[in-house]
């Protein structure tokens, strides 16, 4: 019995009459009512993850090795991650990209992870990101890249470039991400600049390009897969795992890294500062940041992991370059989405403008 | 003649005020609670200002108001006063014959009719709307049946449009239009047809001169009742919509959500209230010189 | 107007059984009967807003059964008016005329001219909820007679108001008639109003029309009993018919022999009914020659300008005899067990076949 229970009853030694049994067996319960909140054999935890990002029965696998319940929810988008977060919405873990972990880490939004084991088990090129050298805030996940997924009947050719985003044939059936990085970053490459470019001049002329390519797109959205699988989608920027994905339900969905260079990114788990259950949370990580949890991972959602030796019980299919471990010279194309710092302000604006005030109603003038 | 009682006076009437106010007082606190403190706490951060490190700063200052007048926001209003518009015709358009014959050829099947009409309200938002996509893919049922039966030869492209959108819109908001015209024309006098016709007008004539003008409050609410949700709608747009099909509801979204900037975000809604407002109070001066009419 | 076998069924009630009528034009018709004889159905069925299951109806030779309501050159005053809330009286007057496309002159001055007609000069740009009862009633008058309709139908349209508003109408509305000659169609069942204001009148029970005829003739031979009974107060006796001679019947009650005119259809040996008026019987004290019985006075009440006896005659029969208090040679201070005779003339009593079937 806790010792709330106790005081309160030995407050009260037994006494005549059964109102004061009754009064007093009512405030022990109270008190045994709130206690069960804080007690700590009941155990549970607060997950936040990026949708299509885990294996549909790791959560549960977790549970039923070490009791601890878990909430678990899903976002599509990394602002929506952080708006989140700054409300304070009581999150135990969640899984940022890398720039807006280094946003993160720059407010002070994060929690040490010390308990941490699995840190040596970690892919060389991971170990010591520059944002966070000792991994002390942050637990590398999966990574990718960010290309070209394409429908290879419906789309001529192999659209290994930039252009093939703008391409008319293609009117209709062509999505662009709902995240400002990716799609900003995209159109910023194609012109030939850096796709972490701070330059006003550089990515209003990347929006306005992104503007003349809106009659060919469907939607700007990070729900694509099944668009994919159902070539109701020809071309989309896309993320790699989520195009394995989508080819493991049409073999004629694939996937280009375009030559003009792009995005590599790696999401990892973190720990919020005013996380109500930090000790869970690490429990999670040491659970599932091991070679058999994270290949299952890696085949459900088709984005490689962090962990050396995760890769030998990956599926095959998925091994294949580049959808799944890209090679080298692939991967000198790619760049880190960098911290803008003050400049994220001014992407935000440009890319507001782009979503909500250019288009046909727009009124004609200087931008 | 026996003299009046006089009124209670002194403590009597103090407390019988007193059990007035602690009856009206949760109705009070819930108000209080949930509609002035939230509102104040909006106009407040209205008046703030978001920084580079994404703190929100008070600084006190009406730039946010002077953005969302800023005519560069015009399109997006236009945008989704026109889709709303749209939408509360079509409603209208489709409640009106469905009214119509619930109300006057109901018979006793008029409370179930109604139940069928609000059924769609008991399932969620969010899978109906997701319906409509099923419906209007490339490959889904609309293009399906069309492609099969000959009528077209290549599939429409009908989803990601303003077309969707609105379609959307409607299908939501159908039973808000519905119900308020069912009420008037539920209270339509049926010898004033038969008077109609008797006078010589023919059933057109019967209906623009006589059943028409008598239903406007039913209109008017039902157009209201359609309009002003509909316009700060964010959903349907975000899932039916294409890339420029957003509406002023996905603007505020995008404040709160992603931009993070929440200033902004509350000086929109503030505005957006205030525009709903006003036409609420227009809609219903009009309605007051046309419910003394019917 | 004519109706020819009209019949008109709801589900398994016959509201209108194989109806006859014929109207003279310019005349005023009234439909009269208790509720749920059909009348209302009738008229409806005049108008177009209900079509018969069988038969044919006419109006000035043109076949009107199947065509609409907006087709037929009728006009309806309804029972509630079914004036449009949403027009004053200036437009609903003009309704009817702004369908058939006359100039904003002609209708201007047909409606000032109605209006005049009606007694509601200067109100035409009242709203229909300013105006009483009775100036409703008169707007919707006008609105229909403005069409100059070859029948105009009047659904029980004194019913709604009070009994000194209710006289005023009915002499407004013969006035209108004759003034303008247009055909009237009247569905009442206050008896009064049908025999002060008709021309012609039809007593209708059951889906069926019993008689057909001038007020007077209705009143004064009634064809069957529930006319009789229907019309006015009478009193019934059986009789048994012993002999028909010359235009008269003997018939013997309480075996007394009595002479009454004859009747079509009641022979020698029949049982039938005889039907007496209360304003018909004379009380007196000593037997006159004639047709006469014996009886005592049960009760007496005063009614203004006549007292009410029930004398009872029989067993079985109560007779009601109406005395006028003022009239030279009527004896009117008969008290309550008294015996009395009492007395008719031979053309005063009506004879009815047996009614053998409950209807």
């Amino acid at each position: 019995m806790s010792e709330p229970v106790l005081r309160v009853l030995a407050a009260h030694p037994p006494g005549p009459g059964r109102r004061e049994f009754l009064g007093r067996s009512l405030t022990a319960l109270a008190w045994l009512g709130l206690c069960g909140c804080s007690d700590p054999s009941r155990r549970s935890l607060n997950i936040f993850n990026y949708s299509n990002y885990i294996a549909p029965d790791t959560v549960s696998r977790f549970r039923a090795q070490t009791g601890i319940a878990v909430v678990y929810d899903e976002f599509s988008s990394q602002d929506v991650l952080f708006a989140k977060l700054k409300l304070g919405a009581g999150y135990d873990l969640v899984v940022a990209s890398d720039y807006m972990l280094r946003r993160l880490l720059r407010q002070q939004l994060l929690a040490p992870l010390d308990d941490f084991a699995h840190r040596d088990g970690m892919m060389e090129r991971f170990r010591h990101p520059p944002w966070d050298p000792d991994l002390r805030f942050s637990v590398p996940y999966l990574w990718g890249t960010t290309g070209i997924g394409y429908n290879r009947r419906r789309v001529q050719g192999i659209p290994d470039s930039w252009n093939a985003l703008w391409d008319p044939a293609c009117r209709g059936h062509i999505t662009m991400l709902d995240e400002k990085r990716d799609t900003l970053g995209a159109s910023l490459i194609r012109l030939g600049h850096s796709g972490n470019s701070v330059s006003r001049t550089e990515l209003e002329a990347a929006s306005r390009a992104l503007e003349e390519q809106k009659p060919l797109v469907k939607q700007y959205t990070n729900d694509y897969i099944d668009g994919l699988a159902r070539n109701e989608i020809w071309l989309a920027l896309a993320w790699s795992g989520d195009v394995a994905r989508a080819r493991a339900s049409n073999p004629d969905v694939d996937y280009v890294l375009p030559r003009e260079g792009s995005f590599v990114f790696v999401d990892s788990w973190c720990v919020p500062r005013e996380a109500p259950h930090p000790r869970e949370a690490i429990a999670f990580l040491n659970y599932l940041m091991q070679p058999e949890p994270l290949a299952q991972v890696t085949n459900a959602t088709g984005f490689p992991s962090t962990l050396a030796g995760a890769r030998r019980r990956v599926r095959a299919d998925l091994l294949e370059n580049p959808l799944g471990y890209p090679p080298q010279d692939m991967l000198d194309r790619t760049v880190f989405q960098a911290d803008l710092g003050p400049g994220e302000r001014l992407w935000d604006q440009v890319w507001d403008q782009l979503k909500f005030r250019s288009g046909p109603d727009a009124p004609q003038g200087p931008s | 003649m026996s003299p009046t009682k006089p009124a209670p006076s002194g403590p009597r009437r103090i407390a019988s005020r007193w059990v007035g106010l602690l009856l009206v007082a949760p109705f009070l606190l819930y108000v209080l609670t949930f509609l002035i403190l939230p509102l104040a706490s909006v106009v407040v951060l209205s008046t703030h200002q978001v920084n580079d490190q994404y703190h929100v700063e008070p600084a006190w200052t009406l730039d946010n108001y002077r953005r969302v007048l800023d005519p560069e926001n015009l399109p997006i209003l236009l945008r989704s006063a026109r889709y709303a518009g749209l939408t509360s015709f079509f409603c209208l358009l489709a409640g009106y014959p469905l009214a119509w014959f619930i109300a006057r050829h109901g018979g006793r099947h008029k409370a179930l009719l109604l139940l069928l009409v609000m059924l769609p309200f008991w399932t969620s938002y969010l899978v109906r709307i997701f319906s409509w996509m099923t419906l209007l893919q490339t490959e889904g049922l609309l293009n399906g049946a069309l492609l099969g039966l000959g009528v077209i030869h290549e599939p429409l492209g009908l989803l990601n449009t303003p077309f969707s959108v609105v379609l959307g819109l409607t299908y939501g908001f159908l039973p808000f239009a519905t119900l308020p015209l069912y009420v008037a024309l539920e209270r339509l006098d049926g010898t004033l047809l038969e008077a109609a016709a008797d006078l010589g007008a023919r059933p057109a004539t019967t209906f623009w001169k006589v059943v028409f003008p008598l239903s406007l409050p039913g209109v008017v609410a039902g157009g209201l009742l359609t309009f002003v949700p509909a316009m700060g709608d964010f959903v349907t747009p975000e899932i039916l919509g294409g890339v420029d099909t957003l509406m002023i509801g996905n603007l505020i979204q995008q404040q709160f959500l992603a931009s993070y900037d929440w200033p902004f975000g509350s000086a929109l809604s503030l505005v957006l209230m205030g525009l709903m407002l006003v036409s609420i109070l227009a809609f219903l001066k009009l309605v007051g010189s046309t419910e003394s009419l019917a | 107007m004519e109706f020819r076998e009209v019949t008109r069924r709801f589900g398994n009630v016959t509201a209108v059984d194989r109806v006859d009528l014929e109207v003279q034009r310019g005349a005023f018709f009234s439909l009269l009967g208790p509720s749920g004889c059909g009348k209302t159905t009738t008229l409806r069925m005049i108008a177009g807003f209900d079509e018969p299951d069988s038969g044919c109806i006419r109006i000035n030779g043109q076949d009107v059964t199947h065509l609409a309501p907006f087709q037929r050159r009728v006009n309806t005053v309804f029972q509630n008016y079914a004036l449009f809330p949403h027009m004053d009286v200036f437009e609903n007057v003009a309704f009817g005329l702004r369908r058939r496309r006359l100039s904003l002159r002609e209708i201007r001055s047909k409606v000032e001219w109605i209006l005049g007609l009606v007694r509601l000069e200067g109100m035409g740009r009242r709203r229909i909820q300013q105006l009483s009862g009775g100036q409703q009633q008169r707007v919707a008058l006008a609105r229909a007679l403005v069409n100059e309709p070859e029948v105009l139908l009047l659904d029980e349209p004194l019913a709604a108001l009070d009994q000194k508003l209710r006289r005023d109408m009915q002499f407004e509305l013969k006035r209108l008639q004759k003034e303008l000659g247009i055909t009237f169609v009247l569905v009442t069942h206050d008896q009064e109003e049908a025999l002060t204001m008709s021309d012609s009148v039809a007593v209708m029970n059951a889906g069926r029309v019993e008689q057909i005829g001038p007020p007077r003739d209705i009143y004064d031979h009634p064809a069957t009993r529930f006319v009789a009974d229907f019309i006015g107060i009478a009193n019934f006796l059986p009789v048994k018919v012993r002999s028909v001679q010359n235009g008269r019947t003997t018939v013997v009650l309480s075996d007394r022999e009595i002479l009454v005119p004859s009747r079509k259809g009641v022979d020698a040996g029949a049982q039938a009914e005889l039907s007496l008026r209360p304003e018909r019987l004379r009380l007196t004290r000593a037997a006159e020659n004639g047709n006469c019985l014996p009886g005592t006075v049960v009760d007496s009440v005063f009614m203004g300008a006549c007292t009410r006896f029930s004398v009872r005659v029989s067993e079985d029969h109560v007779l009601l005899a109406e005395q006028q208090n003022q009239q030279q040679g009527a004896c009117v201070d008969f008290n309550p067990g008294e015996p009395v005779w009492v007395n008719w003339g031979p053309a005063s009593a009506t004879l009815l076949p047996l009614v053998h079937s409950a209807r």
